[in-house]
């Protein structure tokens, strides 16, 4: 089975500052994707294209996915600021992990097409975790 | 090579959290629990540490 978990963090404008403080830290390095450089950039506010839409970080001590933020989550300092990206390589058994992460939560994006590949959904279930997943 | 291994927080529901993740995940286990005793500084009974692997 190779489904992966990894942190996902929300920096709110400070993700390519936190990203070289990382990197200063554990070493590595990362990749990251501009709002303005997605397809989607013609949805998003105008002043945001310079904004990470997605990095990934990836060291030897330390793998975290990270992005500036987004609409569906508002900053929420008492919420804490980190997501768990679930990626399975199994589609039937992620879609079947999402719908019971779902029961009593709420799905804040059903599962559909990404524009980067494979399907994506994300579901805060009831006990307030944030799961972002990650289907063929 | 080093792992992050997320350390979730439930307020008092931590126990309740982690039985509905075994329910949900496959293979998956409480490895084991630390509750806080009378006189520490947690609430008496809460706060876990293991869950799905």
């Amino acid at each position: 089975m190779a489904t992966q978990l990894v942190p996902y963090i929300f920096l709110y404008g400070r993700c390519e500052e936190a990203l070289e403080f990382y990197k200063s830290v554990f070493g590595g390095s990362y990749e990251l994707m501009r709002v303005a450089d997605t397809p989607v950039a013609s949805d998003m506010p105008p002043d945001s294209g310079n904004r990470v839409m997605h990095a990934s970080f990836t060291s030897d001590d330390a793998k975290f996915m990270a992005s500036d933020g987004r609409d569906v989550k508002p900053v929420d300092p008492d919420a804490g600021n980190i997501s768990l990206s679930l990626s399975f390589d199994d589609g039937t058994r992620g879609e079947r992990i999402f719908n019971a992460l779902a029961a009593g939560g709420k799905v804040a994006m059903p599962i559909d097409t990404a524009f980067w590949g494979g399907r994506f959904g994300m579901v805060i279930d009831k006990f307030g975790t944030e799961w972002m997943v990650v289907v063929p | 090579m080093g792992k992050i291994t997320p350390f979730l927080w439930f307020d008092g529901k931590a126990e309740e959290a982690a039985n509905f993740y075994v329910s949900i995940f496959d293979n998956a286990k409480i490895l084991n629990v630390s509750r806080y005793a009378e006189d520490s500084p947690g609430p008496e009974g809460t706060a876990l540490n293991g869950g799905p692997h």
